[in-house]
């Protein structure tokens, strides 16, 4: 649940903070009444892989609405250009899969919203979280 | 809320070159729609599972792509991106599928299925989608129920549009996400524009930082094909200025995505739980028959109806002398001879079990 709700924070650009973390886990260990001597201690070592899961290296406000992490991204790049080439796989037998979601009905009166904002963000990452530990 | 019953799952799944572009895995609701007509997705030629959140979840993942690993010829091994969204969990025992993730959160710029492929599907659905509108107001059906749909027939246009990505803008969609070695890539391509894009300037422009004209074609063609059929329904009156959608939101309504900006924390928390749910009741045959789109189906004509259908268009078309419609004839003599051979087939199988004395079925 946390996984989600920094998605949406990061989509609204909310600045987040360690603490704010913290904070939201046990909001949604309450939530999800789960009785207070099964919580985690959130120590700094959760924050750290949390931050790893998300990728949020230094996590500090986006400059530019929408914008991603351009060095990150250059990064990222390498890793997979790296990974390809040390793999030695042909192009034809690279490949990727994604799912996203379709309407296949009315759409066209729906949702007149002024929405300005037409962030993709795929509906896809609400529905799982990872197995069934206590990981709110 | 009627959005819901709507709502599909695509995976789609491309290769580097362009060269293959498999089809759709799709996940419902329903396990054998009515629509269906009592087949099965793999039936009618799909490859279709449902749960009760028409959501992929890591069982239906785990049998898709074991199902592909045991496709593969002999010798074939692959490598396979996906995003590390949580349902992607890799099966053990894969022999021929090597699988990576991307990095959380670049999937939007490094994954080329994000650079302007399902862009690309959703403008050719929604185009196929709207022109269906258009010509189901001009058949006489009120503009109230023009945008009825039932699954199957989403499902086929879906095909279609899916069948219509072409391999160029799969191969510069790769290009554009940056995560190809330098060494596989092909040399720039030509640098001849298309005639469309000269034609279409605005609708280029449009179509967000396109990686070359050829995509950029293909995508602004898409869009601006959706954006004409919407100006159709405009002139007749269907749909009225103001009402009309603009392109991101119409390709991208929020709810394909659900609103997270909406969702409270108290959403969140009953949405996963129901995923969870969902996932660990029944994952395959999870959903149920009954949550369909009833209202919006359309019963399937008889044989008769066809025929005589059939037989209309022909003589529509006898003073034509185009090759469509010369194709269209010989396509028509075909479905007609196979309609009458399944109607025979039928009376034969009645004779049967007549001649052995057991209860008609039928």
């Amino acid at each position: 649940m946390l996984d989600l709700w920094i998605i949406k924070a990061m989509e609204s650009h909310l600045p987040l903070t360690g603490e704010v973390l913290r904070a939201k886990w046990r909001s949604f260990a309450i939530l999800a009444k789960i009785p207070e001597s099964e919580w985690l201690s959130l120590s700094d070592g959760w924050l750290a892989r949390l931050k790893g899961r998300h990728n949020l290296k230094e996590i500090r406000k986006h400059g530019e609405a929408g914008s991603v992490d351009a060095e990150a991204v250059a990064a990222e790049q390498k890793r997979v250009q790296a990974l390809i080439e040390e793999s030695g796989y042909a192009r034809k037998d690279i490949f990727n899969m994604d799912e996203t979601g379709l309407y296949y009905g009315q759409v066209i009166l729906h949702s007149l919203s002024t929405c300005s904002h037409t962030s993709y963000l795929v509906y896809h990452r609400i529905a799982f979280l990872p197995a069934r530990r206590v990981q709110v | 809320m009627k959005g819901s019953k709507v709502r599909l799952t695509y995976a789609f799944t491309v290769n580097a070159d362009g060269t293959e572009k498999r089809d759709a895995f799709i996940i419902g609701k329903a396990k054998k729609p009515r629509c269906f007509g009592h087949k099965t997705g793999a039936d009618l030629g799909f490859r279709y599972r449902n749960n009760a959140t028409a959501w992929m979840t890591a069982i239906l993942f785990q049998e898709w792509l074991l199902e592909w690993d045991c496709q593969l010829i002999e010798g074939r091994k692959i490598l396979l991106f996906l995003d590390n969204f949580s349902g992607h969990v890799v099966p053990e025992g894969l022999r021929n599928i090597r699988v990576e993730f991307f990095a959380p959160n670049l999937t939007s710029v490094v994954q080329p299925l994000d650079q302007g492929i399902i862009r690309c599907f959703k403008a050719l659905y929604r185009a196929r989608y709207i022109m269906r509108a258009v010509n189901r107001f001009d058949e006489g059906i009120t503009a109230l129920d023009i945008y009825n749909i039932d699954q199957l027939v989403g499902m086929r246009l879906a095909q279609a549009a899916w069948r219509e990505v072409d391999a160029t803008t799969i191969r510069n969609c790769w290009r554009k996400a940056g995560i190809l070695p330098p060494t596989l890539i092909e040399p720039a391509p030509p640098v001849s524009v298309p005639i469309t894009s000269l034609l279409l300037p605005a609708a280029i422009s449009k179509s967000k930082d396109a990686a070359s004209p050829a995509m950029a074609a293909q995508l602004g063609q898409a869009e601006q094909n959706v954006e004409a059929a919407l100006d159709l329904l405009v002139s007749k009156g269907v749909l009225y200025a103001k009402n009309r959608m603009d392109l991101d939101n119409l390709l991208n309504p929020q709810q394909e995505n659900l609103a997270m900006k909406e969702t409270s924390d108290d959403d969140i928390c009953r949405l996963v739980k129901a995923a969870q749910e969902a996932a660990e009741n029944s994952p395959l045959t999870g959903g149920d028959d009954d949550i369909d789109d009833d209202a919006l189906m359309e019963p399937r004509p008889s044989r008769r109806e066809a025929l005589q259908a059939a037989a209309v268009l022909k003589r529509f078309i006898n003073p034509m002398n185009d090759t469509v419609a010369r194709k269209l004839d010989s396509m028509l003599d075909i479905l007609a001879t196979q309609t009458r051979r399944e109607e025979t087939d039928d009376m034969v199988t009645t004779h049967i079990t007549d001649f052995f004395g057991r209860k008609n079925a039928l």
